[in-house]
């Protein structure tokens, strides 16, 4: 029958591009010739060639994506205007007090700094700097610090905006809006729970790092304003979302505006509007770079989709899947176990794209929540920032605390294996996050339930 | 660092990092163009709902503008991003390579993508001479596609101008890995994406 | 034309060669897409199953604004194809999204698409595509429906925000709305909120689809100002080498597949109408009213068409073919 040969081509598809991957061809490239390949089997070479040529424009060229490119852009502008080391001056106002209460500052500073930024690396690159000398001046051991960057730039995903949801968002068509305000409850509780770790940590073994006590009310209220555009930004982009007052590209164009603003007021008061202008060209050149990167995969793998269409694959797969014997939860935690060890090997979005086209379906077909699923699934992808091998944001950590000094000249550098011990506490901390999300669905479902123009 | 006699003797080399430099300065000015088109994206952003919210006037056209535009976006600064080697790939095996087989590896698969993005390229630009000749235009406002379409083989075109460049830089490697790289990006190991990071806060955040 | 079960008996006899086609079509299976799932039932059943029609939904063969494409190109055999989601990809056809034509029941419905389909520069455009035009999914005419203070006169509408486009969005120009764009999806929020004032769909099945009545207060049920047309398309290449004994089963069940798509309109709206009436307020214009519209707005809407089209295809033709097929004459 004609069928089994397609559904036989598409699982041989799968293999071929599954090699490519893992001897490193870039993925957009092997997906798309994984992709061409099979639709010349099935199509023959000049109408598989016309089929892939119309999808770069028409796999990527469509509103809702839009909204990539600005969260992006706020991303950088708030990096570039120094809204950083004025979220961190606050956050350890107010909760320095805590045991731990530096460690705990950057948690929140972080968190604070997520809600105006989707990339998670960066905000890792940015605390360390900021964070990594105020921590060793007050004794702070490093494996905390390190730990407590590298896992507070983890949230910058789950709390809205995030362009990894936004793209899980698009493979799967399912609300933006919705994607967005899910990572928010999910990303609160990360919050807690690291919050919870640190304070135990540092009661049980007070040398790990103090409390820094002694602001008064006056000095913590005047640490606001510096933070006040975030909060302006974070209301905008939540407002928009939650009431459904702007698409999400807007709110992104909205909130890239403010922040514009303030990096125009920073660069007139300084004086410097020639570094300010340079670094506004690099923002729009680094964003440009993430926006095409992530596009190119996004096309790429939908070459290598079409022909799985035409194939048939995901429906045989989701249609195997239902049949397999087993409870579906226990599914569902093989499903994260593979994306924990695939993301252990790749980076987060790369992974998404090149999986979902497959798993989604059947994860569907189970009878899961696309919503729920997506959030967990970008849980999970953070956490494998912080393992090792290739723990993206130790590196960072590490990489950055090599050019640190103290103030008496002394190097702050702080070893690769002492980033990666110091983050595991925060990785059970996360396998924690991620049962209770398991456990508890609402944790994710409750907010977006709420939204405006929700189906009751 | 290598001994000077190498790059003195280093022709290949030299030609390769005059052709790079020059295809680079063009690649540099699509992303800077890409990198405005994200900024014009924020400025209609606002402009639409200044007007939809205080003049309850909306911009007719608004989502089909975006859609035409932002195919500048989405892959007119592609050969850029694979300049820089920032396109993702799993480097769990290339990091465990080194020297003529890291190079062998590097330019099969260099080959390979250049393999594809030249059957894109007519592809693409069959899908625009459709758009071209029997008409194509957006929804609302009927705004012509063919200028947006028209960009695919174009970038694509560029991209692959920079691959084939790239496989000569692996080839020369291959014949002797004791040259300097010219022409082929960072090996893009975990190690290396770091430094990048950290280069770009560097300036900054102090 | 004969009942379903003559057809049947008729043609269950046709036997052939096997043939597979791809169907592309996004979204899901909804009762506006009837018409293909009854396609790829009819043809099944009566070669025995040695012609399949594989529906794929969900855009899985080809973007939605890109069906002409995929036909053009030999991605799939057969697609639906939506006239306004590329008015310059299929000029000709536009004239169905024209408001006001005289499209007054279902067999109007039918002569008048028919019509425009045999015309030459329909054909013709289509052809440009590799493209032929099998039959329409007769999508019912537009209504209106909102939220706030109701239009019960034509002066009502000035000032209101109506997502509208094509020809339709035109005439509300005419009569002082303002025409906006949003994606189908992001209406029910926009009208909840207030960002725009009402939307018009095919009614009544897309009203309710997309829950508008949730968020509304009113509807016109008799303003019918407009349509849109939505025809499943064969590649010519895929359809001449078919044997002619498919090529002649595709024309004996052609009326029975279209019947079937009737009752999937009317039955969803033997659903959604008490549903309507119950909670919303049907807003019903006046003879005379609906006159003025025609007579005032409608035929300045048309005119600008025709005189925007005329350069390159014969407009007033086409829409002089459009009344001509219910035995009306366009002024
Ligand atoms: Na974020
Ligand atoms: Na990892």
């Amino acid at each position: 029958m004609i069928g089994v040969d397609e559904l036989t081509i598409g699982i041989l598809g799968v293999v071929l591009l599954i090699l490519l991957v893992l001897v490193g061809m870039r993925i957009y490239a092997a997906a798309a010739l994984t992709g061409f390949v099979g639709l010349v089997c099935l199509r023959g070479w000049d109408v598989a060639v016309a089929i892939v040529g119309t999808i770069p424009h028409s796999k990527t060229v469509f509103y809702s994506l839009s909204v990539l490119p600005l969260f992006i852009l706020i991303g950088f502008f708030a990096f570039h205007a120094g809204l950083t080391a004025k979220l961190f001056e606050t956050a350890k106002r107010w909760v320095g007090w805590a045991p731990g209460g530096l460690a705990v500052a950057t948690v929140f500073a972080s968190a604070g700094f997520a809600a105006v930024s989707g990339a998670s690396t960066a905000t890792a690159a940015v605390f360390s700097r900021v964070a990594v000398p105020h921590m060793s001046e007050f004794g702070y051991k490093p494996r905390l610090t390190a730990g407590v960057i590298a896992a507070g730039g983890t949230l910058a995903s789950l709390i809205p905006p995030s362009a990894i949801l936004v793209v899980y968002a698009i493979i799967v068509e399912q609300s933006v809006g919705k994607l967005l305000l899910a990572g928010l409850v999910p990303g609160v509780v990360s919050v807690l729970i690291y919050v919870l770790l640190i304070v135990t940590m540092c009661k049980v073994q007070p040398s790990l790092g103090k409390s820094i006590k002694g602001f008064s009310w006056r000095e913590r209220f005047e640490s606001i304003p510096g933070s006040l555009p975030i909060v302006l930004v974070v209301t905008i982009i939540f407002g928009a979302l939650y009431t459904g007052t702007a698409t999400p590209t807007e709110a992104g164009a909205v909130g890239a505006a403010v922040i514009f603003v303030v990096y125009v007021i920073r660069a007139l008061r300084e004086r410097s509007v020639l570094k300010y202008a340079k670094n506004f060209r690099i923002a729009l050149m680094e964003t440009a770079r993430l926006s095409v990167m992530i596009f190119t995969l996004i096309w790429g793998v939908f070459v290598f989709v079409r022909f799985l269409g035409y194939a048939q694959l995901p429906m045989a797969f989701s249609d195997w899947i239902v049949t397999l014997e087993v409870e579906p939860i226990f599914i569902m935690i093989c499903i994260l176990l593979a994306y924990a060890v695939l993301g252990m090997f790749m980076d987060a979005i790369g992974m998404l794209i090149l999986t979902l086209p497959v798993v989604f379906p059947a994860v569907i077909a189970l009878g899961y929540d696309p919503i729920w699923f997506g959030v967990l699934v970008v849980k999970m992808a953070e956490i494998c920032l912080i393992t090792p091998p290739i723990g993206l944001n130790c590196f960072v950590v590490a990489g950055v605390s090599q050019e640190l000094t103290s103030k008496t000249g002394e190097s702050l550098a702080i070893p690769l294996q002492d980033v990666f011990r110091g983050i595991a506490p925060f990785f059970v901390a996360d396998v924690v996050t991620v049962a209770f999300l398991l456990l508890f669905p609402d944790i994710v479902m409750w907010l977006p339930n709420t939204m405006q123009g929700s189906p009751a | 660092m290598s001994p000077p006699e190498l790059v003195h003797q280093d022709r290949w080399g030299r030609v390769l990092q005059v052709l790079d430099s020059v295809l680079g300065r063009v690649e540099n000015a699509t992303n800077l163009v890409a990198g405005i088109l994200v900024f014009g994206l924020m400025l209609l952003g606002v402009a639409q709902v200044v007007a939809r919210n205080l003049f309850s006037a909306p911009i007719f056209g608004y989502i089909d503008i975006v859609e035409v535009f932002m195919v500048g976006f989405t892959i007119l600064s592609i050969a850029y991003v694979q300049r820089l080697g920032g396109h993702v790939r799993m480097e769990v095996l290339l990091s465990a390579l080194k020297g003529r087989s890291l190079w062998l590896c590097e330019l099969t698969s260099c080959a390979l993508t250049s393999a594809i993005v030249a059957v894109l390229i007519p592809g693409s630009y069959s899908h625009f001479s459709r758009a071209f000749e029997f008409g194509d235009s957006t929804m609302d406002v009927e705004l012509v596609i063919w200028p947006a379409k028209l960009v695919v083989p174009i970038a694509l075109a560029l991209l692959l101008i920079r691959l084939l460049l790239q496989m000569a830089g692996y080839a020369r490697m291959l014949k002797n890995p004791r040259l300097p790289r010219v022409a082929i990006p960072t090996t893009g190991s975990s190690a290396d994406r770091a430094k990048e990071e950290i280069a770009l806060v560097q300036d900054t955040v102090k | 034309y004969g009942s379903t079960q003559e057809v049947e008996q008729a043609a269950s006899i046709v036997k052939g060669p096997k043939v597979n086609w791809d169907f592309s079509i996004w979204g899901a299976p909804r009762p506006g897409t009837k018409t293909i799932d009854s396609l790829a039932e009819h043809v099944k059943k009566h070669t025995d199953g040695n012609w399949t029609i594989t529906v794929h939904y969900g855009e899985a063969l080809s973007k939605t604004r890109e069906n002409l494409d995929g036909i053009s190109i030999g991605a799939f055999e057969s697609a639906l194809v939506c006239n306004f989601y590329h008015p310059r990809k299929n000029p000709g056809l536009m004239v169905l999204s024209l408001p006001f034509l005289p499209i007054e029941s279902w067999e109007d419905s039918l002569a008048v698409r028919e019509a425009v389909y045999a015309h030459d520069q329909v054909k013709k455009e289509m052809k440009r595509w590799g493209a032929m035009i099998y039959s329409s999914t007769y999508i019912p005419s537009y209504e209106i429906m909102g939220r706030g203070k109701p239009p019960l006169t034509l002066e009502d509408w000035k000032g209101l925000n109506v997502r509208a486009g094509g020809g339709l969005g035109d005439l509300l120009t005419k009569i002082g709305a303002v025409p906006t764009s949003t994606t189908a999806t992001e209406v029910y929020t926009g009208i909840q909120l207030g960002t725009m004032d009402a939307a018009a769909f095919p009614f009544t099945y897309a009203h309710v689809s997309y829950r508008l009545h949730e968020v509304s207060d009113w509807y016109t049920s008799n303003m019918s100002p407009g349509t849109a047309d939505c025809p499943l398309v064969f590649s010519i290449s895929a359809y001449e080498k078919l044997p002619q004994q498919y090529k002649d089963l595709l024309d004996e069940i052609k009326n029975s597949i279209a019947e079937d798509q009737r009752i999937a309109y009317e039955e969803i709206d033997r659903v959604n109408l008490p549903l309507l009436k119950e909670n919303l307020r049907e807003i019903r214009y006046t003879e005379e009213d609906l006159e003025e519209f025609r007579t005032q707005y409608a035929t300045l809407v048309i005119e600008d068409w025709i005189r925007k089209n005329e350069r390159s295809f014969d407009a007033r033709g086409l829409v002089k073919t459009v009344f001509s097929a219910v035995g009306q004459k366009y002024p």
